[in-house]
């Protein structure tokens, strides 16, 4: 038996692409919806910030403490070897100094307070939780 | 000399790869991008002793998930009794500390921070958790 492959008439292949136009404009729309209502930041399993109804856009801090789930304290980005205190003491902060901690939802309240201990050392009068924004 | 120009027959463009690209930017889109938006809680943590005096100061202590001891009473954080000490704290201008303890989740101190909020109380403390 002989296969011939046989081209499909333009005029076919044009209606084919005419069918399709419909499809591809709300692909279109949803793609622009994606991109103008959504946001790529970047993802850490280990942590998920608590859900608040507070409505204050996150503003940048000079001391950024972030606390995964393990339990694990980063300051700046950079794990930390000795406690977080003395780290904090390296760092020579002022009571203005903007501290911001990111914190995992499920720790227990207790992981706060190396933080809470080293900003009152410190004279810091403000501490910025950062959570994630609920309706 | 006359040069005789054929016009070109239009050539159509097929949709196919083009539909492609827009199908991977749309689950690029799709699986990569949040809504959530992140946002802050202003704390105060002053240390014991430098709060103003003028101001009544309540002390406020989550004990599990749902009751929290206010001024030495145990209530249910999300009854109305509650809400009312609350709003008459606010009232008052009255300032709270609060401290949970070190077994409630990071979680739950934030919503009762939210009550707060909510209740109107502007002057909010957050201490070291508290075991009893």
């Amino acid at each position: 038996m002989k296969i011939v492959a046989t081209q499909q008439p333009v005029s076919q292949r044009s209606n084919l692409d005419n069918s399709m136009i419909p499809a591809i404009n709300i692909v279109f729309l949803l793609l622009i919806f994606f991109m103008l209502a959504g946001h790529i930041e970047t993802r850490d399993e280990q942590l998920h910030i608590p859900a608040s109804s507070s409505d204050t856009e996150l503003s940048p801090g000079e001391l950024e403490i972030k606390v995964s789930a393990s339990g694990d304290y980063r300051i700046n980005g950079q794990s930390i070897d000795k406690d977080l205190q003395s780290t904090m003491a390296e760092l020579r902060l002022s009571p203005q100094t903007v501290v911001i901690c990111h914190i995992h939802r499920d720790l227990p309240s207790s992981a706060l307070d190396p933080i809470i201990l080293a900003v009152q050392k410190h004279g810091i009068k403000a501490l910025q939780i950062a959570t994630e924004h609920t309706l | 000399m006359l040069l005789e120009i054929t016009p070109r027959a239009s050539q159509s463009i097929s949709l196919t790869p083009l539909i492609d690209v827009v199908f991977i930017l749309l689950l690029f889109f799709m699986l990569s991008s949040t809504f959530s938006k992140t946002r802050q809680l202003e704390l105060e943590a002053t240390s014991p002793g430098t709060q103003n005096l003028m101001t009544e100061v309540n002390r406020l202590l989550l004990l599990t998930e749902n009751r929290a001891d206010l001024n030495g009473t145990i209530y249910t954080v999300d009854s109305t009794t509650f809400s009312q000490q609350l709003s008459a704290i606010a009232n008052a201008d009255g300032a709270v500390t609060l401290a949970a303890h070190p077994t409630v989740r990071v979680q739950q101190t934030i919503h009762i921070i939210d009550s707060l909020r909510a209740a109107g109380i502007v002057q909010l403390d957050l201490s070291p958790s508290v075991s009893e």
